[in-house]
């Protein structure tokens, strides 16, 4: 009898127990993925590993564990790195980092020592280690973001605050330094172009920005525009041209407004970079609305030819969401035009978001905004 | 000597089961206590884990939503919480059923940017199972998260 007493009081004490421990366990992977993504939050912010290793302890110690405040060894239990998203491993040696790991313990060795057993006492076991049963790792997916540029006519005002603005956001995504990220650039009028291929930020952000510093719009150097002369007249030769598809006979007609093949164009750049890991988003920045201009007077078909523009943008932001790609829009609108403004905001998708102006020098604000809000996504 | 040799085995085993019965008699409280505690703790911490979890993945929800966005992250947090801790089985609570008071969840957005966080937390009264063991009156979490987006 005493023997069984025994037994069952030493199986009651470990079931006691082994709840206790899984509950801190548990406890301790939560405050670790806390912390994690506390620390990711900052570093994205910031670029700064020690503020994003502060980060994390000071998140890890806004939380109880075993009654008393949490606290994590700085060096030891808060460590960056680069993950890899292929082989989906952690590499504390990395060349790079893009995440970090957490891990939140009480045992013997660690910052608050172990814990008190309940009932195991009984049988001489006072304390027991915990920690989070896999360590807490939040990674950033690298980014690969194509701006969709108008170029059309209208903008030839504003081209240098759009200018200004595309070199903004560049600037601040290669503030960021992180390895992965990649930027193109899609210009647009009613047809669209590869402006600049998807190239990584960190090592040809020269050659990017360079290319950048040269966007225009469109090139109207063709007859009969010369004989007109300036601000008619436009000359960029590195630019896509303003008439239709270059055509002899539609040459004296601008090609109208098509936001569906800039998004066409860099949805196809996307999902042709062969990385299926990444945070894919596309900005686009316009100023009008979807429109064809026709050389004759036939309205209705014009009238048939700019709705089918428009339907083609939405079916366009729908083929991004299906596959992923987050749309933010960017709408500049100087003399408000209602049609624009609502095509614009419906295009956004994903965790994209929609952006007007009237004031063109809002532009790079807007941009390096977009660029801070691009998530981070965390990997555990 | 001849007449009480026989008996004798008789009288020590009738003697032993008056001893194990008191013996068992003496012990089985204590085994029910064991047995008690054990459902009782390792409901409870079970519970508890749960309403954890609740809140972490709850809060997780928030800090990813815009703080300038339609919706508050705060109110994101709190739907999230409810919604999780409501499946949860917690002794069928229903935290989206406004007649269920039963639920106390608290979400605050506090500091400067580019520190906001969002301090979510839920406090739940706790029944006990068996009625014989004292247990905690609430079960209760607690989670800190930075605003994703600041």
């Amino acid at each position: 009898m005493g023997l069984c007493s025994s037994g069952i009081l030493g199986l009651g004490a470990l079931a006691v127990d082994t709840g206790y421990l899984h509950l801190v366990e548990a406890q301790a992977q939560a405050i670790s993925d806390a912390a994690a993504h506390a620390a990711l939050v900052t570093l994205k912010l910031t670029g700064d590993v020690d503020d994003a290793r502060d980060t994390a302890q000071a998140f890890v110690k806004s939380h109880e564990l075993v009654g008393k405040q949490a606290d994590v060894d700085t060096e030891t239990d808060i460590v960056f790195g680069g993950w890899d998203f292929d082989l989906q491993e952690f590499d504390e040696s990395a060349s790079y980092i893009n995440s970090v790991q957490v891990t939140v313990r009480k045992t013997e060795e660690s910052v608050n020592g172990s814990f008190g057993t309940l009932m195991m006492g009984m049988f001489g076991t006072n304390h027991q280690n915990a920690q989070a049963t896999t360590p807490a790792i939040g990674a950033m997916r690298f980014r690969e973001i194509v701006i969709v540029q108008d170029v059309t006519g209208s903008f030839a005002q504003e081209i240098d605050d759009a200018r200004d603005a595309d070199l903004a956001f560049l600037d601040a995504i290669y503030a960021d330094d992180y390895p992965g990220d990649r930027i193109g650039m899609v210009t647009f009028v009613g047809s669209a172009v590869e402006y600049t291929q998807l190239d990584y930020v960190a090592t040809n952000y020269s050659s990017i920005r360079s290319d950048w510093e040269k966007i225009d719009w469109c090139d109207r150097s063709y007859y009969p525009y010369y004989y007109y002369g300036p601000p008619y007249y436009h000359s960029a030769p590195n630019m896509m041209p303003c008439n239709y598809q270059n055509s002899y006979y539609l040459w004296y007609y601008d090609s109208g407004t098509a936001q569906a093949t800039g998004l066409d164009e860099a949805i196809d750049m996307l999902l042709s970079s062969g990385d299926d890991y990444s945070t894919k988003v596309i900005i686009i920045i316009s100023d009008g609305q979807p429109e064809c201009v026709y050389r004759s007077s036939d309205y209705t078909a014009e009238q048939a030819c700019t709705a089918a523009r428009e339907q083609d943008a939405y079916d366009a932001a729908d083929w991004a969401e299906e596959n992923n790609i987050s749309i933010f829009s960017v709408s500049f609108n100087d003399t408000y035009n209602a049609t624009q403004s609502a095509v614009m905001e419906s295009l956004v998708r994903g965790y994209g978001d929609f952006y007007e102006t009237p004031d063109p020098s809002e532009l790079p604000d807007i941009l390096e905004d977009i660029a801070e809000k691009i998530p981070i996504a965390l990997v555990q | 000597m001849e007449t009480s040799l026989p008996t004798a085995p008789a009288a020590r085993a009738r003697s032993r089961r008056g001893a194990n019965t008191i013996e068992f008699a003496l012990l089985l409280p204590i085994f029910v206590a064991v047995i008690a505690f054990s459902f009782e703790y390792s409901y409870y911490f079970f519970m508890r884990a749960t309403a954890m979890d609740a809140v972490r993945q709850g809060c997780r929800t928030g800090a990813v939503v815009p703080p300038q966005g339609a919706r508050d992250p705060a109110d994101a947090a709190s739907d999230a919480i409810k919604n999780n801790m409501s499946g949860s089985g917690f002794f069928g609570i229903n935290c989206l059923t406004p007649s269920d008071d039963r639920c106390e969840v608290s979400v605050s957005q506090d500091g400067e940017v580019p520190s906001q966080t969002l301090t979510c937390s839920i406090a739940m009264s706790y029944p006990s199972m068996t009625g014989l063991i004292p247990v905690p009156p609430t079960v209760e979490a607690r989670s800190v998260q930075l605003l994703e987006i600041q």
